[in-house]
């Protein structure tokens, strides 16, 4: 897989170093004189002295063949540029694009930036995750089918403690994909039975929440 | 007409003023207030501090209801973004937006967004300027 990593800060620095022991073929666009000549020294690919988000350094670096394109820079807005570059001038099936700011993230998916990382978003979700017992914290979003993998831990003394899964009307739209119970994981059938602190995985359709939460007696 | 203009550096502060004296109700983002503060005694337009890739930001200042805007900043990238941004949101019927480079601004041209390269003006002024020059000498 070849990948092309535009900016050389400390994101995609490591991001290099560890995409290239996946053995994925690297190379890296970087604007600072000194911070690529230390790319370069310390980055077994090819690192390239330039302004990443031009349509110029991206075709000297073979974005026409590149899987994927990721746009780490400091400036959300370069990162915009430089994934919408390689996308409409060069073809590039996949951008991924870092945003500082979290308002950005919206903005960036709309204009068409395949993937929209923003470390803000992960860190507070992964905070009120570890703060918020008995919340639904959305993993994964299933574009454009309004379905999400969700993460739901069941809460201490749960109402429905002891009841199987059979005996619950879920809607069609949801199913649990598994539970984690302590170190086991269940892939779960009809006569499962859920315990308190269970967590759930669970596949549903985001306008089914409502429901889901009303039949799991879980609290908004 | 209501004019948004983004950037108050050279560009920005000069066509704020002028479309401000030709009667526009004009309102002027920078993200350095100092900027702002460059403007003549008698601008009478409006003026907002903030990133203008904010969407609050650009909500004070307006551009839910200007006619037009103007994305001046010395930074191509943050130009195209605001551009996108005014037109996929907000729906802004006239948005310019001045970008340095040349091969940028065409991609970006393409993509449906007024680019003013004031790289091709200059050049293209001054193979003009040499035309007429020469021509004139030539008449000589």
């Amino acid at each position: 897989m070849k990948s092309i990593i535009v900016g050389g800060g400390k994101v995609g620095f490591y991001l290099a170093k560890t995409l290239l022991e996946h053995n994925y073929q690297v190379s890296l666009i970087e604007i600072d004189r000194e911070r690529s000549r230390y790319c370069a020294n310390h980055l077994d690919a090819e690192i390239m002295f330039a302004n990443g988000a031009t349509v110029e350094a991206l075709e000297a670096c073979g974005a026409d063949k590149a899987d994927c394109v990721i746009a780490v820079m400091g400036a959300d807005e370069s990162n915009l540029v430089c994934c919408q570059i390689a996308k409409t001038v060069f073809g590039v099936e996949k951008t991924i694009a870092k945003v500082n700011n979290p308002k950005n993230t919206k903005a960036l998916k709309e204009l068409g930036v395949d993937i929209v990382i923003s470390a803000t978003d992960n860190i507070i979700q992964l905070l009120e995750h570890e703060v918020d017992l008995g919340a639904m914290k959305k993993l994964l979003d299933f574009e454009g089918d309004d379905v999400s993998l969700v993460d739901l831990t069941l809460p201490k003394n749960y109402a429905l403690e002891g009841k199987r899964l059979m005996e619950l009307q879920l809607p069609d739209t949801c199913n649990i994909a598994c539970i984690r119970r302590g170190e086991r994981t269940i892939i779960p059938r009809g006569g499962t039975v859920l315990i308190s602190g269970d967590v759930l995985l669970i596949v549903m359709k985001n306008s089914e929440e409502k429901e889901l939460r009303k039949v799991l007696k879980i609290k908004d | 007409m209501n004019i948004l203009v983004i950037g108050c550096g050279k560009i920005g502060s000069s066509l704020a003023e002028t479309l401000d004296k030709a009667g526009h109700d004009v309102s002027v983002i920078d993200k350095n207030p100092e900027l702002l503060e460059t403007l003549s005694a008698d601008f009478s337009g409006f003026t907002t501090v903030g990133v203008p890739i904010d969407q609050e930001v650009l909500k004070r200042a307006g551009i839910t209801t200007c006619d037009a805007l103007f994305a001046v900043t010395a930074e191509d990238d943050m130009n195209i973004m605001v551009s996108q941004i005014a037109r996929q949101t907000f729906n802004v019927k006239k948005i310019y937006a001045r970008v340095l480079d040349i091969k940028k601004g065409e991609v970006f041209e393409k993509l449906g967004i007024n680019v003013i390269c004031p790289t091709k003006l200059t050049v293209n002024a001054a193979c003009i300027a040499l035309e007429e020059d020469s021509a004139e000498d030539g008449e000589e």
